[in-house]
């Protein structure tokens, strides 16, 4: 018994140092770095640990969409009822506004100082030409038959996109993973149940809080295995990107990176404002969820750890949260801002096309605007919206978008983290504090 | 009863005549075209071949050096199975000359990635095909996206208004006006000066095969960034042996040559660029 009883204290302060080190923002950095080593020089090593990854990559997606369905319907019928709550609104089409000019000005800004597309050296642009025939054989940019098709297939415009977010089936939506036409959904019954008498509703906000709750645990018991998991991503990706693309792209990742940083570290001050706590302090909360960005490239994916982070952990408003967090991650879309305006600029200069003030102004108003309709697309896909902008501009992207699935996985990882981190500082400022 | 008779009549004399015309056929067939024409270069010992002394790897070099190349494999190929010996005339400067000097009977045949069109095929014979490309089209990018403005790739091309450029005296100097029917069509000497108009943006689009065009890319990999490739899948280059017009049998023969020695399987760009990298090292 005395053994027994000497146990639990040995035990604690062992599982006390693992948290602390496994949620140490040191032991982040350390194991991206360890990542990238194995996925350079054991990527045979880094390939055979992916499944596992993968494995708990899905285990960290099963628990968006109910958390989503639970945590915005049950935030939007509370503040049906509750009349102050349009104030809200108001200030998230603000943060939209502010977020959006401030992505464009400092990535901008970068391009124009880091020449991203400047690419003078003759030997560097056969590299770049060797990278884009490199996809086995060498193959022409476009392929079509010179009769017109019977039935030619159009892209969707803007409008197509925007009009298929309403969901026809809803369980067809969730069934698939559509999150925007889920969250779509859920608005629009959460706002249905706020008009429900509360005696009637009251249930139904208990089980949905229940199922919140639920998510919350899940997610804590996640996220012992996440350093792990994203060090063997991180040397997958590097094994499957190799050095070349990621050397030939390095200014251009560098802005978008640049601007990534600027956007973490500015979130974590105004987090530490906030809650009034150290800097230090709000980078140690942030910890997990930065890992889970990385991990996953989703914003979407990451909302159950923003509203743990920002509800569990920071202590702000439940209610407010649980609809800001999900709606914040569709309107702020920081990570599409920065790709669009640093890749058109990139693509300009690797052409040398000059570009007038009037230009810059169009890159930087239709970038914010492309981007809010790349809500819940792949990363491939918010690429390819590009096009729209160099079709504005006159310019060629064919060749340049084979640079940019390259480099994807870095770009996209970069992306998720200044979009996850600008929603949860905006829904930090917006949201009131938990009354304790 | 009587027309009847009579139909009869007439009937039983058609099939008289038929019998007698059938009998004499094969001798007044033999008289037009005797067929002779392998007899003759047996005798002569030699199969002359045409090829213009500009190289078009690896398909053949140019007339400097010795021969050699997927055709003049061919050629060695075709001459030894008729136990003769080949002899080269590179004096052809253009495809269509090296096609001139068939029809005027001073070559027997023409391998020299010679394209099967139908003004070639009203003065010369075609083998079957031994390889098949498809059309390409290669156009500046930064041009080609102000020509575009807007619209998509697929439609400029389909209904193309601009400046294309071809190599004069080629199957497509020829193509270019049926398939490109609003565009105006530029003749360049050759396919270095086109390739420099589209670098320069004096050309809209430079109109050959796919193969010409892949290895340019292969050549010089930094064109990628500058120029789009365009691939038509729909329209085929097919590449075929050209042989005097008055000599069947010598037709006859190149089909036998290509079923039998190659099985009559038809080459493809692919295949014919991983030839071009193992012979440049490319």
């Amino acid at each position: 018994m005395a053994a027994i009883d000497s146990n639990p204290a040995s035990e604690f302060s062992l599982s006390g140092l693992l948290k602390r080190v496994l949620r140490s923002p040191l032991t982040t950095v350390l194991l991206i770095g360890l990542g990238i080593a194995c996925g350079l020089y054991f990527p045979d090593t880094a390939r055979a640990l992916t499944p596992l990854a993968h494995a708990y990559l899905n285990l960290l997606k099963m628990v968006v969409l109910p958390l989503l369905v639970a945590s915005v319907i049950f935030s939007i019928t509370s503040m049906m009822q509750d009349p102050q709550s349009v104030k809200y609104l108001g200030r998230v089409g603000i943060a939209v506004l502010v977020v959006s000019f401030v992505a464009v000005l400092l990535s901008g800004t970068l391009s124009l100082i880091l020449q991203p597309g400047e690419i003078g050296d003759p030997q560097s642009r056969i590299e770049l030409g060797k990278f884009i025939n490199s996809q086995g054989h060498v193959s022409t940019d476009l392929e079509l038959t010179l009769a017109s098709p019977t039935e030619a297939e159009r892209p969707k415009g803007l409008l197509s996109i925007i009009l298929n977010l309403v969901p026809s089936n809803v369980f067809g939506a969730l069934a698939n993973g559509e999150t925007i036409q889920v969250l779509l959904f859920c608005l629009v019954f959460g706002l249905a149940a706020g008009q429900v008498p509360k005696q009637s509703s009251l249930s139904l906000a208990q089980g949905l809080d229940a199922v919140y709750r639920a998510c919350i645990i899940l997610t804590n018991w996640f996220i012992w295995a996440l350093p792990f998991a994203t060090f063997i991503l991180i040397a997958d990706q590097t094994a499957s990107v190799g050095p070349e693309p990621i050397k030939l792209m390095a200014r251009f990742l560098m802005v978008v990176g640049l601007s990534t940083v600027f956007f973490v570290v500015a979130s974590s001050i105004i987090v530490a404002v906030r809650t009034g706590t150290s800097l230090w302090a709000a980078v140690k909360a942030y910890q997990p969820l930065i890992m889970v960005a990385i991990t996953t490239r989703s914003t979407v994916a990451s909302i159950p750890w923003m509203i743990e982070l920002l509800v569990e952990r920071l202590q702000f408003n439940q209610v407010v949260v649980e609809l800001l967090a999900p709606l914040q991650a569709a309107l702020l879309r920081t990570g599409p801002i920065l790709l669009y305006v640093t890749g058109t600029i990139f693509i300009a200069q690797l052409y040398g096309r000059p570009l007038s003030v009037a230009d810059f102004a169009l890159i930087g108003v239709s970038s914010a605007l492309l981007a809010l309709t790349t809500t819940g697309m792949a990363g491939l896909v918010i690429i390819s919206q590009m096009s729209i902008l160099c079709g504005y501009l006159k310019l060629p992207f064919e060749a340049a978008f084979a640079l940019f699935v390259a480099v994807d996985t870095v770009s996209n990882t970069f992306m998720t983290l200044a979009s996850v981190c600008t929603v949860t500082a905006s829904t930090a400022v917006i949201a009131p504090r938990q009354a304790v | 009863m009587s027309s009847g008779w009579s139909q009869r009549l007439v009937s039983r004399r058609n099939l008289l005549a038929g019998a007698v015309f059938a009998a004499a056929a094969p001798r007044a067939f033999a008289a037009i075209d005797r067929g002779d024409d392998v007899n003759e270069i047996v005798a002569r010992g030699n199969l002359r071949f045409a090829m213009p002394r500009f190289a078009t790897r690896p398909f053949f070099t140019d007339a400097t050096g010795d021969e050699s190349g997927l055709d003049v494999e061919m050629a060695h190929g075709l001459a030894a199975a008729l136990q003769v010996a080949p002899t080269f005339d590179r004096s052809a400067t253009t495809f269509d000359d090296a096609v001139a000097r068939l029809a005027a009977g001073e070559a027997d045949i023409a391998i020299c990635k010679l394209s099967r069109t139908l003004k070639r095929g009203r003065t010369i014979r075609y083998s079957q095909p031994y390889g098949v490309l498809h059309h390409g089209l290669i156009t500046n990018r930064v041009r080609f996206a102000h020509i575009a403005d807007g619209r998509p790739a697929d439609d400029v091309v389909r209904d193309f208004n601009g400046e294309i450029g071809v190599i004069a005296h080629s199957a497509f100097a020829e193509f270019a006006s049926t398939n490109f029917p609003n565009a105006s069509i530029r003749e360049f000497g050759d396919w270095s000066s086109m390739i420099d108009a589209v670098r320069d943006e004096t050309l809209d689009m430079a109109y050959r095969d796919d193969f010409e065009i892949k290895k340019l890319l292969v050549d010089d990999p930094s064109l990628t960034v500058v120029a789009r490739s365009i691939t038509l899948t729909d329209k085929t280059d097919t590449l075929a042996i050209g042989i005097r017009p008055d000599a069947s049998h010598l037709a006859a023969f190149a089909d036998l040559y290509l079923d039998l020695a190659r099985n009559g399987v038809s080459v493809k760009t692919d295949e014919i660029i991983a030839r071009y990298r193992a012979d440049t090292g490319a």
